[in-house]
């Protein structure tokens, strides 16, 4: 009989980083996964980041995860976003050698201290009840038959649970190409009393690059500057390649028309709801019928693979079908298919029916974590992976769970949009999604995760000293650019500092003038500088009415009074609020379903 | 909340002969058959003894056409206190529960029958003391029209407001699709123009409209120095409220005065100090023209008093510019009758036959075509919104115009995106909504996006 302190359920990128940030803290590990050379895989596009997205990455490895220094290690293809739109929506996006992510993952996962992988598919959950009727988790039971034991268990089965690969009328029961599926798990979770629901995602087709004439096509190469997720840099970097444009045109669109009635997702046959933002190219050709070219992006897969990703073209029409719209396109017309495109329809968690910790609320010691909860992203089920792993180890040390604080974090504003609100199709995370979005930045996510790290002791002290060290140069500088001054009329001689806090002004007009032999600053610095003088003032009012919020916890609310007199309420907040009739906003910011707005609204009424 | 469950109000002041009772819920005529000796059909007037207390007449209307939206039922009963008493003690020992202030109205609101804007129009115009049953009644036909007017425009303002927010977002949160997105900022741009505009008319609008809706006609007196005003302004009143004295120039700046007239309407008049229409006037004279001017925005009509002595004297331009350009009512006055040789119509001895000038006044005041036509106007052209959804307009305006501004001094794009998040989020309040959690879904459906 094998006793662990946790179990957590598949190798993707969520029980990569649920498993790390367990056995990190000392926690007797074991990871169950179907193949154990696939710890890490990347099923869908071959990148880490994007927007929104990258903010999580950082986040992740501000504590400790895995993930960025993978991405940084393998990358090859780094740019950066929305460069102009502002630093909080700042965005770093690599292509990675998907080879070599998987296997850095597998090296680690096998070297990781107090982890142990096992390799098998999982029959069951195994639930037991306390005499109190309470229902806890007690460990899985193998294939074999062998039982293994814990206090936690965390399933992060992905696309897996009762998954079903489409592919025009072909049908195979799998979670991905290549892979069996995972059919014991939610007969349990549904006799635990939880719902599940059928959900959809689809991949393109994998195209061989040999196949291909690039020569014809728009080259797009990455940011000749590689940006870094992590807070380490790699033994070394990988050679940089570029990506390719095209598009598809009419005939590609009417050869998809003519085989709408092949599609399983038209004719019924998959009933899963697929994602808004990520829909196939037939739902693209069908909802927007008026556009007379879509744009793909062809990704090369690694620097020794042959294959070719196309991003834009997720599908599940026939494989011939597939072949010859594919072959429509300027530049793929002699185009051959390493491998088809597909769609796979499983079955999904609802998060309501979780904690704000990720543990069921059914049965105690169960979280979930990643795409299982109705999200679609690598980076998505990275945080909450982390998260959840945060949580399952605060429970078997008989810590407090960790409440997510929207202000702090994207991969807290994720869990607490699941666990509250819930989602009806797959969730991806935008900027737009926080109301905090301008404090929740790349550049400050250590700072934003380090006081957590820290109290959890996630984070190494060679991590903490690479911080402090940044830190300390950016406060250098500012103290420089703060004395030295530059004369602008005949009595104004703002500091340089001062002087940057103008919109037309930037950084290499300052430059010359500090320049007295010391050392250049480093981007990171100058970067951190910038953002600092010229976005203060509108951090100022975000910043107070995030310390208002969280000193206000304790402000009283009399017992006389009445909700309905708040602006700006709903009416289902009104409701809630003067039926549970908290005594104080601490207990108001507590009741599930309340936002900080109504939370902040509630506060200024109050004055 | 317990909507559906029956509940039970007096809807009429208590005092009258006739008071009627209200009950509102789903099954009533199941539940409350035994209380009615005829039965009850829908939209048919009955005449029923009522609780074995009181022959009345009932109405019925059956859900979902009625007032809320459940089943009605409307009991005209005899306002003794002691019968309505007994006929309410009667429904809440079978199960009704007394009605709380507005939960009728709640009701309807929650059933779609009104909106929440509609329901705070009832309210305020049922709460506003200075209205008299005439007016209450025009206002609540009229302010329904206008908020329906206003509803309409809030609504398209806000879907507006989040097609410019949906682009700047989709920018942010899609950068891959760089070509089109100078097009959807620009866009967004001129969306908002539009929008702004829209709002602050409806702002503008909304002052004229609680004007003209108050009973209350508000006058200016225009004049030079020493023609009387100040006089006229205390035969009208009654009261010794300017001070008047044979010095020249007595009255400073200007003085409001609210007095109720012969037939109880209330009257409010302005009374500037002199302006000197003539050619050579000094910078005091000429604040006192742009006082004026701007006074006369807020008025609905004026009177131009001069003395009888003297000859006609012009109003300077650019006053009686403006008072054509508002089509105010204009009476003219002239004062010193007893002293001029041969006085014009409209001359009057303000000293010795006050009585003659107030009638002359309080006549034209009455004049219904002179003044109520410029009201009805104002209202059946205005909008009207409550307290609380001005105040969340207004915030809406500036955070509109924050997010325009950033947009044209070329400020990073994420700060537009909050102001407009922040917007749509005030305007959605005005309307008694949130913010749709769903906003992403809905405005990026509208785009071909994704990976």
């Amino acid at each position: 009989m094998k006793n662990f302190d946790a179990i957590v359920v598949g190798g993707g990128h969520a029980g990569i980083e649920a498993m790390r940030s367990l056995s990190a803290r000392g926690l007797k590990t074991a990871l169950v996964t179907m193949d154990a050379k696939k710890i890490g895989a990347m099923s869908c596009n071959p990148a880490i980041g994007g927007v929104a997205k990258s903010h999580m990455v950082f986040e992740v490895d501000a504590l400790g995860g895995w993930m960025g220094f993978a991405a940084d290690s393998t990358a090859i293809q780094s740019r950066r976003l929305n460069m102009r739109k502002g630093p909080a929506v700042r965005s770093t996006r690599v292509q990675c050698d998907k080879l070599r992510y998987a296997s850095l993952m597998v090296e680690r996962a096998k070297s990781q201290e107090n982890l142990q992988i096992i390799e098998s598919e999982l029959k069951r959950i195994l639930f037991a009840e306390t005499p109190s009727g309470k229902q806890i988790v007690e460990g899985v039971e193998l294939a074999d038959a062998s039982k293994i034991y814990s206090k936690v268990v965390i399933v992060t089965a992905g696309t897996f649970m009762q998954a079903i690969m489409f592919c025009g009328q072909d049908k195979k029961v799998g979670g991905r190409f290549g892979d069996k599926a995972a059919d014991g798990l939610s007969s349990s979770f549904l006799e635990a009393g939880h719902s599940l629901k059928r959900l959809k995602t689809g991949t393109p087709p994998r195209l061989k690059a040999s196949s291909i004439d690039f020569s014809i096509l728009e080259r797009q190469w990455g940011d000749p500057e590689q940006r870094r997720f992590s807070w380490k840099e790699p033994a070394q970097r990988l050679p940089q390649i570029s990506c390719f444009m095209t598009y598809t045109n009419e005939r590609t669109h009417d050869i998809i028309r003519a085989n709408f009635d092949q599609s399983p997702l038209f004719s019924g046959e998959i009933v899963g709801d697929g994602p808004r933002y990520c829909p196939s190219i037939e739902d693209k050709v069908k909802r927007f019928a008026d556009r007379d070219k879509h744009q793909i992006f062809l990704e090369p897969e690694g620097l020794d693979l042959d294959t070719i990703y196309p991003n834009g073209m997720s599908t599940c029409l026939p494989q011939n079908v597939q072949l010859e719209y594919m072959r429509s396109i300027v530049g793929l017309e002699k185009v051959e298919l390493a491998r088809p495109g597909y769609a796979v329809e499983y079955d999904s968690m609802n998060p309501t029916e979780l904690t704000p910790a990720l543990m069921s609320k059914y049965v105690e010691g169960l979280f979930f974590a990643g795409q299982v909860n109705r999200t679609s992203g690598y980076e998505e089920a990275a945080a909450q992976g982390l998260w959840a792993g945060i949580n399952a180890g605060n429970f078997v040390l008989d810590l407090d769970f960790e409440a997510p604080d929207r202000t702090r974090s994207y991969m807290e504003t994720l869990v607490d949009d699941l666990v509250t609100k819930g989602t009806e199709e797959p969730y991806r995370m935008f900027t737009s999604r926080s109301e905090y979005r301008l404090l929740l930045r790349e550049d400050n996510a250590y700072e934003r995760m380090s006081s957590l790290g820290s109290r959890l002791g996630l984070v190494s002290e060679e991590h903490k000293k690479s911080y402090e060290l940044k830190a300390a140069e950016v406060s250098a500088l500012k103290a420089k650019m703060l004395e030295s001054r530059i004369k602008v009329t005949k009595d104004k001689a703002p500091s340089l500092f001062e002087y940057l806090k103008r919109p037309e002004v930037c950084w290499e007009d300052l430059a010359p003038r500090l320049g007295d032999g010391s050392k250049e600053p480093t981007d990171y610095a100058i970067e951190a500088i910038e953002i600092d003088a010229k976005y203060s003032g509108y951090l100022c009012r975000i910043e107070a009415e995030v310390s208002n919020l969280r000193s206000g916890l304790s402000v009283r609310i009399p017992p006389t009074f009445d909700f309905q007199n708040v602006p700006s309420l709903s009416n289902e907040a009104k409701d809630k609020m003067n039926q549970q009739k908290p005594q104080t906003i601490g207990d108001l910011s507590k009741l599930s379903g309340i936002t900080p707005s109504a939370v902040l609204a509630v506060l200024k009424a109050l004055e | 909340m317990r909507a559906g469950q029956p509940i039970i109000g007096c809807a009429t002041a208590l005092g009258g002969p006739l008071a009627v009772l209200r009950l509102s819920g789903s099954g009533l005529k199941s539940r409350f058959f035994e209380l009615f000796s005829v039965d009850l059909e829908p939209r048919k007037a009955h005449y029923s003894k009522v609780a074995g207390a009181d022959n009345s007449v009932v109405l019925y209307f059956e859900g979902p056409n009625s007032f809320t939206g459940e089943d009605v039922i409307e009991i005209q009963a005899h306002g003794v206190p002691s019968i309505l008493a007994s006929i309410e003690n009667a429904f809440l020992s079978k199960g009704a529960q007394k009605a709380l202030p507005g939960e009728f109205s709640f009701r309807a609101v929650l059933n779609n029958k009104m909106t929440l804007v509609e329901a705070e129009a009832l309210n305020t115009a049922l709460s506003d003391n200075s209205l008299n049953v005439e007016w209450a009644k025009e206002l609540v036909g009229v302010s329904k029209f206008a908020q329906v007017k206003s509803a309409e425009l809030l609504g398209s303002a806000v879907s507006s407001l989040s097609k410019a927010r949906g682009r700047v977002e989709a920018s942010i949160d899609y950068p891959e699709a760089e070509a089109e997105q100078e097009e959807d900022v620009a866009a967004a741009a001129k969306i908002l123009t539009d929008a702004s505009n829209s709002l602050q008319r409806l702002m503008s609008s909304v002052e004229n409209f609680s004007r003209g809706s108050k009973d209350e006609s508000t006058l200016l007196i225009l004049g030079e120095p020493n023609v009387g005003k100040s006089t006229l302004l205390n035969i009208l009143s009654g009261g010794d409220r300017a001070l008047v004295s044979a010095e020249a120039g007595t009255t400073r700046d200007y003085i409001d005065t609210t007095f109720r007239g012969p037939g109880g309407e209330k009257i409010r008049i302005l009374d500037t100090a002199g302006l000197r229409f003539g050619a050579d006037v000094g910078a005091v004279e000429t604040a006192g023209v742009s006082r004026a001017l701007d006074l006369i925005s807020e008025v609905d009509g004026v009177i131009l008093l001069s003395k009888a002595t003297e000859a006609l004297v012009a109003l300077p331009q650019n006053i009686e510019a403006k008072i054509k350009a508002l089509s105010l009512p204009v009476l003219k006055l002239y004062s010193h009758a007893d002293r001029a040789s041969s006085p014009v119509d409209a001359s009057f001895d303000f000293v010795n036959k006050p009585e003659q000038v107030s009638n002359f006044v309080f006549d034209w005041l009455s004049k219904k075509e002179v003044f109520d036509s410029k009201k009805e106007k104002s209202m059946s052209n205005g909008f009207w919104v409550s307290k609380r959804q001005a105040l969340l307009i207004e915030d809406a305006i500036e955070n509109i115009n924050e997010a325009m501004m950033s947009l044209t001094e070329q400020r990073p794009l994420e700060l537009c995106g909050n102001s407009l998040t922040s917007s749509e989020k005030s305007l959605r309040a005005a309307m008694g909504e949130g913010l749709s959690e769903d906003y992403i879904g809905e405005i990026f459906s509208q785009f071909c996006l994704g990976k």
